[in-house]
């Protein structure tokens, strides 16, 4: 009798150790984003307005164009400073930065015609898929920055 | 039996002889299809003309205009430049928020592939030669990492860009301020054989309508016997 029960015991086990288990399939960690049914909402609107604002110079893949229009995938700068990041999504960027060791200087236009929302899900879906960890913009943070956070970019 | 027998050799190889003409159809239809003669867009005309005392009728395409312009490293840029080679067109500027950025790395695609062709060209009109001055384009070509023997980006004056734009290419290209960037223009890519007609017009934003014209240049230049 014992026996009988103990498969389904064990899978009982099995799921609450995966629902508790914060590591996904995709080996991230997804524990500092407490609201994931949020998470995903933001990624996936947050892919059509990269596509549709972000992925003509930046290209779909994240991957940039030549010298011309910088990486987001695996890119140093993204990822050194993520407040300066939500700050050039926002505002836009002029002058020459330096991604992954090479110069860029494209002026890249302001994105402030967009709502907060919008932004924090562009940031979303930029972070979490080029950048090196899944992280959950608000659209709080993104109202919250003000014209003055592009003095600390270069 | 032998009658049935033979009904039966016969069977087999009638089979065999509709099996060989279904794979000459199938061949010869690949064939036609990779090497098909590309249309001629634009409007037509018909020009009688005397021939040995005989009306003949030609038909007159349509043809790229005469144009002048110069490209980022300063050089004259005419229809004699692309003489005896196929060409690329398209409209851009530099600071283009929108499909341009698209676009290059679309026609970056067509260069790679025809890269050192001597009869291969790529034409860039660039619709704001007040900010995409010679210095600019040969910046934006640069780091493009483009070289500009076979792939000119050119300004001029912009009414003659509209223009050629519009009435030779049949693309648009207009200022709008209402457009992100202050202008309208169409992401095609036109492609000019070397009578100076358009054999091609293909939607650089698209990757699979790119892949068609790497495919057509082939096709193209067989039909000018240049490869």
């Amino acid at each position: 009798m014992a026996c009988s029960k103990l498969p389904s015991l064990l899978i009982v086990l099995w799921i609450s150790y995966s629902a508790l288990s914060c590591k996904y399939r995709d080996g991230n960690d997804y524990s500092s984003i407490p609201d994931r049914k949020k998470y995903l909402q933001y990624i996936t609107a947050g892919k059509q307005l990269y596509l549709e604002h972000c992925g003509n110079c930046h290209q779909d893949d994240g991957a940039g164009l030549a010298r011309l229009y910088p990486p987001l995938k695996n890119s140093d700068f993204m990822n050194a400073d993520p407040e300066r990041t939500l700050c050039i999504i926002k505002f836009g960027q002029r002058g020459m930065i330096k991604v992954n060791g090479v110069e860029f200087n494209m002026e890249m236009p302001s994105n402030s015609r967009l709502s907060g929302l919008e932004l924090a899900e562009i940031a979303t879906y930029v972070f979490s898929t080029f950048g090196n960890k899944p992280v959950l913009v608000t659209p709080d943070q993104m109202e919250a920055l003000e014209p003055e956070c592009k003095n600390s970019v270069n | 039996m032998p009658k049935y027998g033979k009904h039966s050799h016969w069977s087999l190889f009638s089979d065999i002889q509709a099996a060989i003409a279904v794979f000459i159809f199938i061949a010869s239809c690949a064939g036609n299809h990779s090497s098909k003669k590309l249309e001629t867009f634009g409007p037509k005309q018909v020009s009688p003309r005397f021939d040995n005392g005989k009306t003949v009728y030609d038909t007159v395409y349509h043809k790229i205009a005469d144009f002048r312009f110069y490209d980022q490293d300063s050089a004259e840029i005419t229809n004699q430049t692309f003489s005896g080679k196929i060409y690329i067109a398209d409209f851009f500027f530099t600071s283009c928020p929108t499909i341009c950025p698209r676009m290059n790395t679309q026609l970056l695609r067509v260069y790679e592939k025809f890269r050192d062709n001597p009869h291969i060209a790529i034409l860039s009109h660039s619709i704001d030669p007040y900010n995409d001055s010679i210095s600019v384009l040969k910046d934006f070509a640069d780091k493009l990492g483009v070289s500009s023997d076979q792939w000119h980006f050119v300004a001029g004056d912009q009414d003659k860009i509209f223009e050629i734009g519009q009435k030779s290419y049949m693309v648009t290209a207009m200022n709008d301020l209402s457009e992100p960037g202050g202008f309208l223009h169409s992401g095609a890519l036109i492609m000019v054989d070397p009578e100076r007609r358009i054999r091609g017009i293909y939607d650089g934003t698209k990757p699979e309508e790119v892949d068609h014209l790497i495919n057509d240049i082939p096709n193209l230049l067989t039909e000018y016997g240049m490869q």
